[in-house]
């Protein structure tokens, strides 16, 4: 459930935290921004990786 | 509330909601729907004679489904107004057969069938928010056997049955035989202090001191009940709560430090065996009680996120409604002119709710009294010759102080009594059309500028908000911790004023890597307008990797105030990344957004 109380999905990605470049798998809710932290640094630099354009 | 509903200067409106708000502090405009009471509140006197008459029986919501009530009723025997009103899904008064012996009976004629919904607006100049809270609910405790065991009770219906105005008059019995208990025993921290999903991880405040209040009154009215209390802690923090406590204990009252792991009944005699580890003896022991009461903790309405939404306001991750500031605004919201009162901003008791409730009342007082209110010098301006409507601006505004419609063409305009001055609406404006009062685009890349006139490649450009990051610096200087001299600051009023521009121009100029910096999500000071600034470097770290520039060059942070250690070790990582920068690289930034700074701002 999401701050505003509808049940959104999380969609699942890999995060690259531009700090330590540590690559791993997260999810997010899209168009929810949430304050992101990574695992190892707890930097708040982390990109979402685009999924492959086709 | 008697009180309140004679004052000749307030208007009470009752099974009224707001359902719109508009303008800004001084000139807000409410729009109230207000639903039909079928029962003229002018006339009626609360004389019964119709409740007497009403042949429908429904459950009584107030007594929590212990009794019934009539479908012309009063909601509880205090109400204000003190006039009954119909509950016209369960009348019979029209249809579907024609009832209305409550019309007949009344001899003011205070009934009216066709009552109808009523929307009404106002102009106010201030708002306090007082939205209340509710009672959690105990079913997924499933061990705990609420709803599924006759004698399980929540601490709401409890209080019901000893009310001496509930269903019982005051006597206390256990539902299953009606009978007066032996023994009673509470559970503490039913839906407080749970991280499992069920329940909230707040302490709901008042808990612990209404099971005190229960048991006090149990071993008053009958002493030879035996009362046990189950808890994690006693939480009697309030002015003569602990010795209340103590009194509760000298009771004879049995307070055991474990929280039931399970509670199965016996289904002869009905009573309960709760299952527990005594914390203090590290013992499993297994108590039995003829009644149990879990203690439910609050939690927020489910219909305050609507007038969030309404008002512009800011929720805490606990879905109450966030103050301006924890010590020094405490019933401000962060829009101008709203206030908060009770457990619209956290769980609270009646003495801590009356205590903000005049603390609000007194805030907004002041501004009426004062006929004008003080704006920071920093708000936003808008150039609208060059405003083409796009709305961009007033989606971003997290105070709502912007409007523009393309459809009937009105050019951005800000109200300049709700803007704050983040300036995130300059920040998004793609046609850089708005500017922010002393922090404009040519002062800040003239800072840009000047940092980076020297020995640019030795440079890490931050960008710091006022309040938090920039603020967990001076916290870093003070507390003589150190970090790399490298790193040049300036100062935003919120990160959501950074604009990309200014970004892109510290590349241009040379910088090896820039750092954008603001409050953490919780803190951040304009409601949500360091959402935008995310946003915002998500962009700028695809554009950079399409320009082939390392997206890492650009880093985001959020320190707060009192972070002055994160501040340090951002700085020191910062310096690590600089090094790693080439100067081919740096070059080669300096190339690409000279170039392009005017051509990537439109599209970025
Ligand atoms: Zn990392």
């Amino acid at each position: 459930m999401s701050s505003d109380g509808q049940v959104k999905s999380r969609k699942p990605c890999t995060f690259k935290c531009l700090r330590c470049g540590l690559e791993y798998d997260g999810s997010y809710i899209p168009a929810v921004m949430e304050e992101l932290h990574c695992p190892q640094c707890d930097s708040n630099s982390q990109r979402r990786l685009k999924e492959k354009k086709k | 509330m008697a009180d309140v509903s004679r004052h000749p200067r307030i208007e009470l409106l009752t099974l009224a909601k707001v359902e719109d708000v508009s303008g800004s502090v001084g000139n807000f405009k409410v729009k109230v729907r207000q639903k039909p009471r079928y029962v003229d509140l002018k006339e009626c006197t609360a004389c019964g004679d119709c409740v007497a008459v009403c042949p429908v029986l429904v459950p009584n919501e107030f007594e929590m489904g212990l009794t019934t009530r009539r479908a012309i009723h009063q909601l509880f025997p205090q109400a204000v107004p003190a006039a009954f009103s119909i509950d016209m899904e369960n009348c019979l008064g029209t249809n579907p057969i024609a009832c209305g012996k409550c019309a007949e009976v009344c001899d003011k004629n205070c009934i009216s069938y066709d009552d109808q919904e009523r929307n009404l607006e106002f102009e106010v100049g201030t708002i306090i928010v007082a939205t209340g809270q509710e009672v959690m609910d105990a079913t997924p405790f499933e061990e705990y056997g609420y709803g599924k065991y006759e004698n399980v009770l929540s601490s709401i219906e409890f209080e019901r049955i000893i009310s001496p105005l509930g269903p019982t008059l005051g006597h206390l019995f256990r539902p299953s035989d009606r009978a007066l208990p032996k023994s009673v025993s509470f559970v503490q921290c039913v839906g407080s202090r749970c991280n499992d999903g069920r329940g909230r991880s707040y302490c709901s405040n008042i808990c612990c001191m209404n099971t005190i209040k229960a048991a006090l009154l149990i071993k008053d009215h009958w002493p030879e009940t035996e009362v046990k209390v189950f808890y994690i802690d006693i939480r009697a923090f309030g002015k003569g709560f602990e010795d209340m406590y103590n009194r509760s204990k000298a009771s004879g009252t049995l307070y055991i430090r474990g929280i039931p792991g399970e509670i199965m009944e016996n289904p002869e005699t009905k009573n309960l065996v709760l299952s527990v580890e005594n914390g203090d003896t590290g013992q499993l022991e297994e108590h039995e009680s003829e009644m149990v009461i879990l203690s439910v903790g609050m939690e927020a309405p489910a219909d305050m996120r609507d007038l969030q939404t309404t008002l512009n306001l800011q929720k805490t991750p606990d879905d109450f409604y966030l103050e301006a500031h924890p010590k020094l605004q405490p019933v401000d919201a962060a829009t101008k002119g709203v206030f908060f009162a009770g457990c619209a901003e956290a769980p609270k008791d009646v003495k801590d709710s009356v205590t903000q409730a005049g603390a609000a009342a007194a805030r907004a007082l002041g501004l009426m009294a004062l006929g004008h209110v003080k704006i920071p010098a920093i708000t936003s301006v808008i150039d609208q010759d060059n405003c083409n409507m796009c709305g961009t601006c007033a989606k971003a505004c997290p105070y709502g102080a912007i409007t523009v419609d393309k459809k009937t063409g009105i050019l951005a305009t800000v109200a300049e009594a709700a803007c704050a001055g983040c300036g995130t609406c300059g920040a998004e404006c793609t046609r850089g059309a708005i500017e922010m009062k002393h922090f404009t685009d040519e002062q800040s890349i003239s800072q840009v500028d000047a940092m980076l006139a020297e020995k640019a490649q030795d440079k890490i450009v931050v960008f710091a908000c006022n309040w938090c990051s920039y603020a967990g610096g001076d916290f870093a200087g003070v507390s003589r911790l150190q970090y790399p001299p490298t790193m040049r600051l300036i100062r935003t009023m919120c990160s959501g004023r950074v604009d990309k521009k200014w970004i892109l121009h510290a590349f241009a100029k040379g910088a090896p890597v820039v750092l954008v910096s603001g409050c953490h999500y919780v803190d951040c000071h304009y409601i949500d307008a360091n959402r935008w600034t995310q946003k915002r470097v998500e962009r700028l770290w695809d554009l950079m990797e399409k320009k082939g520039i390392r997206p890492e060059r650009l880093q985001l942070e959020w320190i707060s105030s009192a972070q002055a250690s994160r501040f340090q070790e951002t700085m020191v990582a910062m310096e690590k990344i600089r090094q790693t920068v080439t100067a081919e690289e740096i070059e080669e930034g300096r190339k690409v957004f000279a170039k392009n700074l005017l051509e990537v701002e439109i599209h970025v």
